[in-house]
Formats: structure tokens, C-alpha cells, sequence
């Protein structure tokens, strides 16, 4: 029995000690003891381009967004945490009305541990906009909105993180449920008689789901992590379907997103060197065994990331270089046989997606801010060239804090590609201005 | 003659040790200021008001926590927005090393993500006040020569008015200052008083310690818990109000981690 009291007089100890002025302070306290916090945000967007013929313009996006988020501490014994999320408008030609309870969780702190529960959103890596490592939590790659991190999707997930030293930490990761990134496979065109439909994707059972473990260490001047992943790839590909019979006795091919498993092995740094930041961060990529036979699975791959970041004034500049390298790579050789040319062209297009159209490929982002007016003018542009597929995007932009909570920004997303290319494919509907007022409580 | 020769010799050592001993007196007074300013715990929540020139307000309250370990040369400390609700959440971290380059790492909670950011760019602009980043913390004694203009009276108290220049272009590149004169006060070694000077030797801005209290009574420090820094060049004006403090607490050091930041 004592041994049993040992440790839980140890832990309660471990969080006594850690009781700090801002959980005691900061916030509303009620009779019970509770500091609970309300938050979130209203914002109008509206996105408007180019229509696909390119002779006039439409609106690509508008929409009213309201965020509300709600946060209770338990000093420092842990934390709940949700958001809600409303989206009423208009996009890509319909008509949206959504509700996302885009993160739900509770969380506990025994002495050195973190442990959480429920929906969470995770960002793994250590590069600016493009992480190799961060596999977690998935992406809605087509969400029109100024704020990267609403791409960012919500899963469910238990999630353990050990501080053993104040500058080390350890970190264990368990996705129950499969939850894929939402691509934009809708925006390809397809052939008559071929009809794209969303989900062939693992079911709730337990052999279905992903692990992820992380150490990090924060070194005077060097911080690095190494990280593992094992489950399902966030990104799905794309496979022939189960055929429909018409009434007419006539085919329809159905394509369906399909998801693989994968091991992912990542390691990421970033360090400084006089008035410069260094960053990098890399991932090997291994799918399942039999990748080679099935096109909806990637190559393995290499993908990596160095980059450098340094201010001047009030300008901040990071430039990156962004490299992959694929494993395995053959060429696809177009089929003699005309029953073969949609699985040529499922298979171009999966290369398409996972980035592995060549066996090597070189890109390079810059993103330069600039704060002025006492920091409530922010101007940014952010731009990516791939200079193998010969893609860019560019996105300027200028966010201006009325006062505070309340701001406004406008901007550019200007996307270029080449034929057969990714940027190719979303040129068209992501081409656009936008603009968002916001107001933050 | 060769007395004579003895006569200037000492007479010329003597100038030189006094000269010597001036400078030294100096720094000493700099860093008994800058070890005063030490605590083996303080946490404090403060009000940081940014007041344009035409007299408009924009507040923000930061929580900030900080730690010595004296054995190290070494202060940990971090700094928390509480409001207003755009920058709620965003953190900064930072390890000062008494004769290294600080670590400085930055959580914003849009990017979900910690990042390590260079130290050097102390000039810059802290949350968009009068504060600079390197005037959050007490100067350096290493970076900088020193030298005692005289005595002066600061709101009834007296002062050493001390003249400190950095000791390279680079290091007064980074702080944005070609020169400081300090006011600090003979009782409690607390600045008082400090003017800066651009790096065009124009004077740029005045900090006021408006308000100094005893916080450490076994120890008898003093901490000035309402600062002022007025800037002559755009008119605008900042004031730190600490509203909240606590010292000598044994804070666990897990507070100064980038995991503890990303929790808030």
C-alpha cells in the first residue's frame, strides 16, 4: 500500500510545486477554483478570380466564420480546451453551411508528464510552411482562408509528453482512428464514363491505427528532434474503383481515394550562427512492402528542408531550400493497350500528388515580412518556385491592425504550373484576391 | 634630474591609475546594478500601455517569470501575453548568459509552433512599444565602457550619472544606441533614470523608473515596478506597470521550457 502512496504523494507533490502566478491570476477564478477563459474570433472572407475560361470574374469563396473557443485551468493539475467553429457562405460554386468542433480535449500534468486526450491539433517540424515531419494531425489543403493554420484539422488522438530534463522531452502519439487530408482530387478533370468518390479508408479497428514518438532536445544554441511515425499517410492516392453498372447497362469507373501505410523517420534542427537562424529538417519515407504493385502508394522517399532566416531591421527574410529524392523511381511508360490508360493516368496523377513526378526534385521558398507602423502593419510575401516542375506560387499580403482584435488583411494567391503539373490543376480555382476583416475576443 | 624624472613618472602612473580606477568604479557600480536586478524567483504580472502621439492607448498584459542560477552566469526567463485577445498566448523564451550570445526561442500560437530566433536583434521594437527588446534586460557590463559624469538628483534621489558606450560598432548596431547615459541610484543601485542617444548621437529616448519598490526584504532588493520610456523622435510613449509580483518563490525550472510555453 505504501509503495502505491509513494508515487502519488510524489506526483502531487511535482504539481504543487508548479503552481505559478499565471494560473493563479490571470484569469476569471470562480468558488470552485476554476479559471475558465473564453475566446475565439468573427471574420468575413471573401476570395474572387479569374472564371476557368478566363473572360470574367466570380467569387471564389465568401464566407462569414465564427470561432469559439473555451479554455478552463485547472491550475496547473491540466487544462480543457475546445473550439467550435461556424462557416456559412459560398465556395467553389456551392453553397456551405458547416459546424466543426475542430478541437475537444482534456489534459493532465502528473509532475514531469503531459497527457491529453481528444480531439487535438499537432504540428511536428521545425521549416517554415513545409514540415516533412509533422504526419499527425491531417489538412484541408482547399480551405480558402488568409490563416495557414486553418488547414489544420482537428483528430482524435492520446498524446503523452515526458519533460525528463528541462531542456528534453519525450513524446508519444496514438491516432486511433484514420482521418486523411482533405487534396484537391475534385478540381482534376475525368474522363466520361470515369467518376471520382471519396473513401476507401480503414475502419475503427485497432490494428488500423497510427503511432507517432518524438525526442526533442533544446541544446545552448542547438535544438534538434528525432521523430518515427507509423500508420496510415495522411495524403491518400487514388485507385480504381469498384465499376458501376447504369441502368443502361452502360460502366461507370469509379475512382476512389485509398489510403496506405507508411513509416516515417524524421529529424529536424534548428541552431543559430551570428545574425543568422539555421533550420533543417528531413523524412524517410517508407510505405508498405508492396508499394511497387499498387498506384495509390508512394515510392519511398527522402524529402528535405534547409533553410536560413535573418532579420534586418524590421525585415524578416527565410529563405529554404526543399529537396526530394525518390527511391526506387522507374519511369511510367505509357500503355499499348487502351484498358490500361486510366491506370496510366491514376498513376500520373498519384506521382502528381505525392510530389514524385521526377527522381529528383528541386524547389526553393522565400518568405519576407516586414513590420511597420509600430507594428500594426504587417507585409508579407510569401513565394515558392520548383524549379524541376517548373511551378511557383506567390502570395502577397498586408495585414493592418485596426486596433487591437480588430485587423484586416488583403492579398494575393497567384499559383502558376506547367501541363501535369499540381499548380496546373489549381491555378484556376485558387487564383484569386482576397480579403478578411476580423475581430478577435 | 632623475628626481625629477621619478617626480613625472609617478605623477603620470597616478593619473593613470585614477583614470583606471574611474572606469573601474564605473562597471563596478554597473554590475552590482545588473546582480541587484537578479532574483533567485520573480514573477510578475504586468500592464504594458503603448500611447500614441495623439494621446490613443493600446494595452497588453504579459505574464513573465524569470529564474537565476547564479553557478551557470545564467537567467531564465519567459515572457506570456495575456491580452489583448490577437496575441493571447504568444510566448517568448529567453536564456541570458552573463558571457554568450542568449538563447531566445518565440511560441505563436497561429503557427502552433516554437521557434528559435536570433538574439542578436536587440534593437528591436518589444510588441510594438518604446521598449526595445535589450531594454527589458539589465545591460551587459561586457559590453560596454563605462565612465562617472558626476551626481545627480533623479525625482529627490541621489545618483551616479554614468556615461556607457558599446565597445564596438557591432554591438551598438545591434542595440540600435551610440550611447546611454544611466541614472542609477546610490541607495538600492536601481536605475532611475536613462537617456538614449541613436546611432547619429541624437538623443532618442528617456526611460523614468517612476515608481521603485523593496520587493525582497531579506535580501533588501528593489525592483522598479512602473517604468516609462518616452521616445523624442515620433512622440510616442510606453509605461510598464508590474501590478503583480512575487519574489523568491521556488519556481520549478520546468516553467523555463518551450514545452511549459506551448501549454499555455
Amino acid at each position: 500500500m505504501i509503495k502505491f502512496f509513494i508515487p502519488i504523494l510524489w506526483l502531487t507533490g511535482q504539481i504543487l510545486l508548479a503552481q505559478t502566478l499565471l494560473n493563479e491570476k490571470d484569469n476569471y477564478s470562480n468558488d470552485m477554483g476554476l479559471k475558465t477563459d473564453f475566446g475565439g474570433f468573427v471574420r468575413g472572407v471573401a476570395y474572387a478570380g479569374r472564371t476557368n475560361d478566363h473572360k470574367s470574374a466570380e467569387l471564389k469563396s465568401i464566407y462569414g466564420n465564427a470561432s469559439f473557443t473555451v479554455k478552463t485551468l485547472f491550475g496547473d493539475f491540466g487544462k480543457g480546451f475546445a473550439e467550435v467553429r461556424i462557416r456559412k457562405g459560398y465556395e467553389f460554386g456551392s453553397d456551405i453551411g458547416e459546424l466543426d468542433l475542430r478541437e475537444a480535449y482534456a489534459e493532465f500534468y502528473p509532475g514531469k508528464f503531459e497527457i491529453s486526450l481528444g480531439q487535438q491539433i499537432v504540428s511536428w517540424g521545425k521549416a517554415d510552411g513545409f514540415n516533412p515531419t509533422n504526419n499527425i494531425t491531417p489538412r484541408n489543403t482547399i480551405i480558402r482562408s488568409p490563416d495557414t493554420d486553418d488547414m489544420n484539422m482537428g483528430n482524435f488522438l492520446f498524446r503523452v509528453r515526458y519533460q525528463f530534463l528541462s531542456n528534453s522531452g519525450f513524446e508519444a502519439i496514438w491516432i486511433p482512428k484514420y482521418k486523411p487530408s482533405v487534396l484537391p482530387w475534385n478540381f482534376s478533370s475525368m474522363p466520361e464514363g470515369v467518376r471520382f468518390t471519396e473513401g476507401d479508408y480503414p475502419d475503427g479497428q485497432l490494428q488500423n491505427s497510427s503511432v507517432a514518438f518524438k525526442f526533442n532536445m533544446d541544446l545552448p544554441s542547438f535544438d534538434f528532434s528525432v521523430s518515427w511515425f507509423s500508420g496510415f499517410g495522411l495524403d491518400p492516392g487514388i485507385t480504381i474503383g469498384v465499376p458501376d453498372v447504369l441502368p443502361d447497362s452502360t460502366f461507370l469507373m469509379n475512382v476512389v481515394t485509398k489510403a496506405y501505410r507508411e513509416q516515417i523517420t524524421g529529424f529536424d534542427f534548428s541552431t543559430t550562427l551570428g545574425k543568422y537562424g539555421l533550420r533543417g529538417e528531413v523524412a524517410w519515407r517508407l510505405p508498405e512492402n508492396n508499394y511497387g504493385g499498387k498506384i495509390y502508394v508512394p515510392n519511398p522517399d527522402l524529402w528535405y528542408i534547409f533553410g536560413i532566416d535573418r532579420s534586418l531591421g524590421n525585415v524578416q527574410i527565410i529563405a529554404q531550400y526543399i529537396g526530394r529524392y525518390v527511391i526506387d523511381f522507374k519511369d511510367i511508360v505509357l500503355p499499348e493497350d487502351s484498358l490500361d490508360l486510366i491506370r496510366y493516368s491514376l498513376e500520373e496523377g498519384n506521382r502528381m500528388f505525392f510530389r514524385q513526378q521526377y527522381k529528383w526534385s528541386h524547389s526553393a521558398s522565400l518568405r519576407i515580412s516586414s513590420d511597420m507602423l509600430y507594428q500594426t502593419l504587417t507585409a508579407e510575401v510569401f513565394g515558392m518556385l520548383n524549379f524541376t516542375t517548373r511551378e511557383y506560387v506567390i502570395i502577397p499580403k498586408l495585414t493592418y491592425s485596426i486596433t487591437d482584435g480588430l485587423s484586416i488583411t488583403a492579398g494575393l494567391e497567384w499559383y502558376y504550373g506547367k501541363e501535369n503539373t499540381l499548380f496546373d490543376i489549381i491555378e484556376d480555382p485558387f487564383n484569386s484576391v482576397f480579403l478578411q476583416l476580423k475581430a478577435s475576443f | 634630474m632623475k628626481i625629477l624624472k621619478l617626480i613625472l613618472l609617478v605623477l603620470i602612473s597616478g593619473l593613470f591609475i585614477v583614470k583606471a580606477s574611474g572606469q573601474e568604479n564605473a562597471r563596478h557600480i554597473m554590475q552590482k546594478s545588473k546582480e541587484n536586478g537578479k532574483f533567485k524567483g520573480l514573477e510578475t504580472v504586468s500592464t504594458l500601455k503603448i500611447i500614441d502621439k495623439k494621446g490613443r492607448e493600446r494595452i497588453r498584459r504579459t505574464y513573465m517569470a524569470s529564474k537565476s542560477y547564479d553557478n551557470e552566469n545564467l537567467d531564465k526567463r519567459i515572457i506570456i501575453f495575456l491580452s489583448p485577445s490577437d496575441v493571447k498566448g504568444t510566448g517568448m523564451l529567453v536564456y541570458d548568459y552573463d558571457h554568450k550570445a542568449d538563447d531566445m526561442w518565440i511560441y505563436l500560437p497561429a503557427l502552433r509552433k516554437t521557434r528559435r530566433i536570433v538574439s542578436s536583434e536587440k534593437g528591436k521594437s518589444f510588441m510594438g512599444s518604446e521598449f526595445s527588446n535589450a531594454d527589458m534586460s539589465a545591460i551587459n557590463p561586457d559590453d560596454f565602457t563605462f565612465k562617472i559624469l558626476g551626481r545627480e538628483k533623479v525625482n529627490e534621489t541621489d545618483c551616479w550619472k554614468i556615461e556607457c558606450i558599446p565597445s564596438n560598432d557591432e554591438i551598438a548596431s545591434d542595440l540600435g544606441y551610440s550611447k546611454e547615459i544611466l541614472f542609477v541610484a546610490q541607495k538600492d543601485y536601481i536605475l532611475r533614470k536613462a537617456i538614449y542617444f541613436d546611432l547619429d548621437e541624437e538623443v532618442l529616448k528617456t526611460l523614468i523608473s517612476q515608481k521603485v519598490k523593496m520587493i525582497d526584504i531579506a535580501e533588501k532588493k528593489f525592483l522598479a515596478t512602473e517604468l516609462i520610456m518616452e521616445n523624442h523622435q515620433n512622440g510616442r510613449k510606453s509605461e510598464i506597470i508590474m501590478e503583480e509580483i512575487e519574489v523568491n518563490k521556488d519556481l520549478p525550472d520546468d516553467i523555463f521550457t518551450t514545452a511549459y510555453m506551448e501549454r499555455q
